[in-house]
């Protein structure tokens, strides 16, 4: 009352009650409408809040925006799986064509012509792997931290300065080169007018593709779509290009034959001479890492023909040139920051390396060959591959009936068959990458043939997401005649790398292999397979096999022309395994005039042994005269050694191997290393072991050497090699470490290079040198045996392992430790379960001992019958988690089930229908 | 304007509501509010209007969701049951929010409107 500026004294006459009362009203109208007013301000800024664009994932917007059950992740779920009778519309298709989906997610494709095909594979595969597809080409073209952040920023620079992309324009420029008719300056070899329609098609089909992919991400969009992954980052896919396609290709060729493994050796190589000098040091290093291993099995075995004989005229050199001495500090630093920036999301890499074996119609139960192939790469969800039938005309008129796996981003089958022929791959791990090391001055020149020169340089723009937007960096890269600088504070090297210096014909040669007739075909196909150079076995329906190491390979070069590795020299192989001096005034050089070409690979027709088999495995011994030139990163024997004792057996046994008996090949968890070890380890202890040692020995006693999750003994073995190993080769590094000036490496690269020397090295010392300098323990009694470093990483083996699993021995199993780690790129949330996996490293059933990685696929072809072919992936055709087919192979694959691969020549044939879509033209 | 009742003050709303989810521009849900409140008789009509007309119609959505696919559904609520609860909350929140916006900004006329009639 006293607001409204009454007060009592006031007399109360009626006036003043009218107008009392009407103020009264004024007031409460006047709070009610205060109220109003606060409460709508307060909905109003909640709306806002609402409506707002914020950027970032934790705020109203975005959640809402994410949860809400029509736009948001949710409706991701329908485009992760096909609509019955869908009808899908793409402009620039020719004619109808129907696509048939089974009950794995397998898509059958029928189609008029190749170009529609081309379109309805970037479709799917888009439909499927967008996301996938997308986090590659970003990987390639280091732009994750565009989407990711500041964590992949030192990725970002690797893979620029890598240069994966630069690489995949090469190949646009030879490919666009040959279909002009125009020949390749560095590959003079190269008949460009035996393929120039190829490449052109080529080329065409990957344009037809790009527009399939760029279909679905449009119609997905136009449906808010798009796979949950792009939703929770927040961004958008751009259209796929011709670049994009060849990128994939380079990131594959990366994985197989990339990687900084001549740095890590020189580290090891610098080391021993630093401490040894220079003749043990390199006699050590050689025992570690020897240039003819003295134990192995080949792919070619003695005494067989390789079907190349070197020309007498190839001059090669005596001379054996090593590196200089240099502080390896800044080596060190360069190999910790490479492992740092092992990346979030995995490329694709060759872990543990594969398997493939064809063998004869004289020795399978069908007739005809049977090709049999696994490869192991880097495991993950979803998988490598993506599994694909198809049937389409071609313009001659001919039809091809192919099935088999592609790569998402990529439209052509890479491994499987057509109706004539099969094939598969394993990696031959070649030397296609060289280090140099220059004399810099202190301008920033460095020294080549006699004249300081200076680095060419490039300027890239990084964008890196922020948390209030982005932030640009300019990435500053340098180049020397003989690549791009990997370089860490002031230790510089050049990488010379064949996918990034040079474009490459293998999409010609995966283009052909789908055409091929026959195998002879097949195997003349395989001169376009320039990179990554793989061991391809085929075998065609006439009962004609074979192998190709298929790859073209370095020659190396001194100025006067004469080649550096000599294969009646070993020390000259030194030359492609360490950094190599650029700065030299007889520096060894790529002499791109004359590669050693695919014709001139090691090659087997019909071999009389009735079935060749490859596991990564070294391709010969010394009668193939470029056997330096190609490769020394081989594989350890065990596995193919294993599959070609699996198949003699098996003909032992039964007379004939069966596609039911290449099953069981692929399957087999039988560990050749623990063969080999254990005996030694129970004479070694017998009489010497203590009761918990015992214990356990009686558990090895008793095994078979089969890596299955529920047993004791895979766990005891597995865990007891790394320490016989570590304290094997350890101490010596240890022992470097402190007293070689400017040697230091850090414990994780001590591990890493402990573990990257081959098991056969060991097993060579332990059965036929016990008494080698590397069982002395150089940081004790420095008097050591094999015997006593056994017993003692024995006894230190079981300590560790009742800390960590407990004192009951009976509760120990293998499966507790080896599990799958197959993980979604950026999302815990989508990993597959973690399943105790049988097999291992040096198993061929390689799941390896991180669990990530293994058998990418397993397919078995019956050239005989394809419909009664095989094939399983670990993991499901779809991206999406939200689909069926997300994992619904992995338990089989696990499991080592199969299931049926066949070649319906008509839609009407496919059984098994999930679903049926009609594409039509726009 | 004709004030009404809860009953067909939701049904208005919740069908506005769905209708707008359709479209795929979630934001326009805010209108249906916005008519849902203007529309609504009092404080309480406009309040449980927001709350029950959004949440129903989310329910609708994610159950005919689930009629279509509802493999990939089950699938989807395996990884996204605690998102599934933050939208049901958020939407509840804005529904209520953007019918109370309306409903003031009517009651704020109305007022304004009775202000000038009654001088």
């Amino acid at each position: 009352v006293r607001t409204l500026g009454f007060s009592f004294q006031q007399r109360l006459n009626p006036t003043t009650v009218r107008s009392f009362s009407h103020l009264l009203i004024e007031y409460g109208r006047e709070r009610k409408v205060k109220k109003q007013l606060t409460g709508l301000v307060i909905a109003g800024v909640i709306v806002v809040a609402f409506l707002a664009p914020f950027s970032g994932l934790y705020n109203p917007s975005s959640l809402l925006g994410l949860s809400n059950p029509i736009s948001g992740v949710w409706s991701s779920v329908f485009t992760g799986s096909y609509s019955a009778n869908q009808t899908i519309t793409i402009p620039g298709m020719e004619h109808n064509a129907t696509v048939i989906i089974d009950n794995y997610g397998v898509p059958h494709i029928f189609t008029q012509s190749e170009a529609d095909l081309a379109y309805i594979m970037g479709y799917l595969h888009a439909h499927d792997r967008l996301f996938q597809m997308d986090l590659q080409r970003r990987l390639v073209e280091g732009t994750l931290s565009e989407v990711l952040g500041n964590a992949t920023y030192s990725v970002d620079v690797l893979y620029r300065t890598l240069g994966l992309y630069r690489g995949a324009s090469k190949v646009i420029d030879v490919l666009t080169n040959i279909s002009q008719g125009k020949p390749i300056s560095y590959y003079p070899q190269l008949d460009v007018s035996l393929v120039k329609d190829d490449a052109a098609n080529v080329l065409a089909l990957a344009q037809d593709y790009c527009n399939g992919v760029n279909a679905a991400i449009k119609w997905m969009e136009s449906v808010n779509g798009l796979p949950v992954e792009f939703k929770l980052l927040g961004y958008t896919p751009q259209p796929w290009t011709i670049q994009n396609v060849f990128e994939m290709d380079r990131l594959i060729t990366w994985g197989l034959t990339g990687g900084f493994d001549d740095l890590n050796l020189f580290m090891v190589e610098q080391g021993l001479v630093a401490k040894y000098g220079t003749t043990n040091g390199t006699n050590y290093l050689l025992e570690l890492f020897p240039i003819d291993s003295k134990i192995d099995h080949f792919i070619i075995p003695d005494g067989v023909n390789s079907s190349y004989q070197v020309p007498p005229s190839d001059p090669s050199s005596d001379q054996v040139t090593l590196p200089t001495s240099m502080n390896v500090t800044g080596l060190s630093n360069i190999l910790s920051w490479i492992d740092q920036t092992n990346p979030l999301i995995a490329p694709i890499r060759g872990l543990v390396g594969s398997n493939d074996w064809v063998v004869g119609g004289n020795l399978t139960t069908t007739g005809e060959p049977i090709v049999c192939n696994d490869p192991h790469l880097q495991l993950s969800t979803p998988p490598v591959w993506y599994e694909v039938q198809y049937v389409t005309k071609l313009a001659n008129g001919d039809t091809i009936n192919a099935r088999g796996v592609s790569l998402p981003g990529i439209g052509f089958i890479i491994l499987g068959a057509n109706q004539y022929v099969g094939w598969g791959f394993t990696n031959v791990g070649a030397d296609q990458i060289d280090f140099y090391y220059y004399n810099w001055n202190s301008a920033g020149q460095y020294l080549y043939k006699g004249v300081w020169t200076n680095v060419q340089e490039v300027n890239e723009p990084i964008v890196i997401k922020t948390d209030s937007g982005t932030q640009t960096v300019t990435l500053k890269l340098n180049f020397t005649v003989h690549g791009p600088l990997i370089q860490y504070g002031n230790q510089k090297f050049a990488m010379c790398w064949m996918g990034e210096r040079y474009g490459s014909t293998e999409a010609i040669a995966i283009y052909l292999y789908t055409h091929a007739k026959n195998a002879r075909e097949f195997l003349k196909d395989t001169y376009y397979w320039q990179m990554p150079p793989q061991n391809t076995v085929f075998g065609d329906i006439y009962g004609n096999f074979g192998y190709r190491a298929a790859g073209w390979y370095v020659n190396r070069t001194f100025p006067n022309g004469q080649m550096a590795i000599n294969i009646s020299n070993p020390l000259s192989a030194l030359t492609n395994r360490l950094p190599i001096n650029g700065s030299s005034n007889n520096v060894v050089e790529w002499n791109v005039t004359h590669w050693i070409d695919a014709n001139q690979a090691p090659t087997l027709w019909d071999p009389s042994a009735g079935y060749v088999v490859t596991a990564n495995n070294r391709i010969t011994n010394k009668s193939y005269a470029y056997i330096y030139d190609i490769g020394w990163e081989w594989a350890d024997y065990y596995r193919s050694y294993r599959i070609a004792y699996d198949i003699n057996q098996t003909i032992k046994l039964k007379g004939k191997i069966s596609p039911e008996d290449m099953m069981a090949i692929q399957n087999d968890v039988f560990d050749v290393p623990a063969s080999v070890f254990v005996p030694q380890l129970i004479t070694a202890l017998t009489g010497h072991a203590s009761s918990d040692a015992q214990a356990a020995l009686n558990i090895l006693q008793g095994w078979n050497y089969t890596m299955l999750p529920d047993l004791a003994a895979p766990l005891i073995f597995t865990q007891w090699l790394p320490i016989f190993q570590n304290m094997t080769f350890a101490d010596e590094f240890i022992d470097i470490n402190k007293t070689v000036p400017g040697f230091s490496i850090t414990t994780d690269q001590l591990n890493t290079l402990v573990s990257s020397i081959p098991t056969s090295s060991l097993e060579y010392l332990v059965l036929f040198e016990p008494n080698n300098h590397w069982f002395h323990n150089v940081l004790g009694a420095n008097n050591e045996n094999a015997t006593i470093i056994m017993r003692e990483s024995f006894e230190k083996t079981i300590q560790v392992m009742k800390a960590e699993f407990g004192s009951n021995m009976s509760q120990w199993k293998f499966g507790a430790v080896h599990t799958l780690q197959i993980n979604h790129q950026i999302l815990s949330m989508f990993d597959y379960p973690h399943l105790s996996a049988p097999g291992y490293d040096n198993v061929i059933d390689a799941i390896n001992s991180a669990g990530n990685g293994g058998p990418s696929m397993r397919e078995i072809l019956n050239l005989k019958d394809l419909n009664q072919s095989y094939n399983i992936l670990p993991g499901g055709q779809s991206g999406s988690p939200f689909s069926v087919h997300y994992d619904d192979q992995l338990t089989m694959w696990l499991n080592g089930q199969y299931k049926q691969f066949s070649f319906p020549p008509t839609s009407a044939l496919v059984t098994n229908r999930e679903n049926v879509l009609y594409f039509v033209p726009g | 304007m004709e004030k009404i009742g809860l009953v067909p003050c939701f049904v208005i709303t919740f069908a506005l509501a769905t209708l707008f989810q359709a479209t795929t521009i979630w934001q326009l849900v805010v209108i249906a509010g916005f008519i849902g409140g203007a529309l609504a008789k009092d404080f309480i009509t406009a309040t449980l209007t927001g709350i029950l007309a959004f949440l129903a119609s989310w329910l609708l959505l994610f159950w005919l969701l689930d009629l279509v696919a509802p493999a990939s559904i089950a699938l989807a609520f395996s990884f996204f049951s605690l998102f599934f609860m933050i939208g049901i909350v958020l939407t509840i929140v804005l529904g209520l929010a953007s019918t109370l916006v309306g409903y003031f900004v009517v009651a704020i006329y109305d007022e304004r409107k009775s202000k000038r009639t009654n001088s």
